[in-house]
């Protein structure tokens, strides 16, 4: 983890290092996997809302179908 | 003498690779016409605010960058002329299309978590949003988030919706058996009546409001253009907001999407980090359209073509005409046009709900 931080703070254009970026709280890149799994139970409820919703416009959708159709 | 040598003397080789990115956005632009609307804008505004002391920067680019940009501005006009120019007749004809415009966002939240490993929360949910496929979304919620990336965002994201042609096939194809691919939808043209079709701007905006309230600006402002393209009596508006509004709202936002193109804020691994996870956030979007279908036919008897899937990626109307093209290369008979079409403008509702999310958890 130390060899990456040092080779980002090579490659990365910003004059701090990173880990000082991230103690700092600061913006820039970093290295961190473990945070990625902070982001799971965004992706679940992230996803289950935008079904929720959908699911939601698709019986909007087909109730104004009905009630507003071309009637012959 | 002096005066001819004093500003050449302050460039540095970083404004000399910027200026070298804004020539490679016009060449684009121009001679491979990859969204040349945005990208032609874009790559001039860079030229502009990378040359040394250019008063354009200090001037009028920032002053359009705070006016249109800093507070979404630009982004929200130019949905009210994509709500106009888009027909909802298939999608208001087949409503559960819609679901696979709702699965085709899984690229968002993989991206999240890919880009959380490198970016703090807030530039990892911006870059994220590059999967929304959708420009417009993009710049408002890497603006509302104040991420310090929203040029790179910007500039990925058109980026990778004018390579749509190119990174969806081999992901289709790589997903898909040909037997799946020549799976034949017949399209039953169901008649809308007008009255639904006002209608159905109205409660998108209502439904998707109520629940996501960061999401109201985006989806008022599409749908209030659909509204205004379906009513009927605003012909001149819906046409005015179509071209006229749009284009000029592009020439805008374009050239001053620029002023964060300066090379301290743009020539750095991050933004090649960014591009690579664009690129990420397109493939899973498109995986996660397709895996869906073929989920879908697991429990259906009439099966449907796992390719529509793909079309839920907001990239409109690219994407939809992919899928169809597709489907004809595989059996000439398959029409798919309307189904994917279809699916596609699902994808451009379900992407302005998946930003608003993204907004909700993290603005």
């Amino acid at each position: 983890m130390k060899l990456l931080n040092m080779f980002l703070n090579l490659l990365s254009a910003d004059s701090y290092p990173v880990e000082t970026i991230v103690e700092k709280g600061e913006k820039g890149l970093q290295w961190h996997p473990e945070k990625a799994l902070d982001t799971l139970p965004n992706m679940g409820k992230g996803m289950l809302v935008i079904f929720v919703i959908i699911g939601v416009i698709i019986l909007a959708t087909l109730v104004i179908n009905k009630v507003f159709s071309n009637k012959k | 003498m002096d005066i001819l040598w004093k500003n050449l003397l302050e460039f540095t080789w970083q404004d000399g690779v910027m200026l070298l990115i804004g020539a490679l956005l016009i060449y684009l632009a121009i001679k491979k016409e990859m969204e040349p609307t945005l990208l032609l804008p874009m790559g001039f505004g860079t030229l502009l605010v990378n040359i040394p002391l250019s008063d354009a920067l200090t001037g009028p680019i920032r002053e359009l960058y705070n006016a249109g940009i800093a507070n979404e501005l630009f982004p929200l006009l130019l949905f009210i002329g994509i709500g106009a120019m888009i027909d909802f007749g298939p999608l208001l004809s087949n409503p559960k299309l819609m679901l696979f415009g709702a699965a085709a966002q899984f690229g968002i939240f993989f991206t999240l978590f890919m880009a959380r490993m490198f970016f703090p929360e807030i530039d990892a949910a911006s870059i994220a949003i590059i999967g929304a496929a959708d420009g417009p979304t993009s710049i408002a919620v890497a603006n509302t988030l104040g991420s310090q990336y929203v040029g790179a965002i910007t500039v990925a994201a058109y980026s990778y919706m004018a390579l749509v042609p190119i990174i969806q096939p081999p992901v289709i194809k790589m997903l898909t058996t040909k037997k799946e691919r020549m799976i034949r939808m017949p399209y039953e043209q169901k008649s809308v009546s007008k009255l639904t079709r006002i209608m159905f701007p109205i409660i998108i905006t209502v439904v998707v409001s109520a629940i996501i309230p960061q999401a109201t600006a985006l989806i008022g402002f599409l749908m209030f253009g659909n509204l205004i393209r379906e009513c009927g009596v605003l012909d001149s508006l819906s046409e005015t907001a179509q071209k006229v509004l749009a284009n000029l709202v592009t020439i805008f936002l374009g050239i001053s999407v620029a002023f964060n193109m300066t090379s301290d804020k743009f020539l750095k691994l991050d933004t090649l980090l960014i591009m690579g996870l664009g690129l990420v956030a397109f493939i899973f979007d498109t995986a996660g359209g397709v895996l869906f279908a073929k989920f879908l036919n697991l429990f259906m008897k009439k099966k449907v073509n796992p390719m529509i899937g793909a079309a839920g990626i907001s990239a409109f109307p690219m994407s939809g005409r992919i899928v169809h093209k597709m489907g004809l290369q595989e059996d000439p008979q398959n029409f798919l046009l309307m189904h994917s079409i279809g699916v596609n403008v699902s994808g451009q509702i379900a992407s302005v709900i998946a930003g608003g999310i993204i907004l909700n958890f993290f603005a």
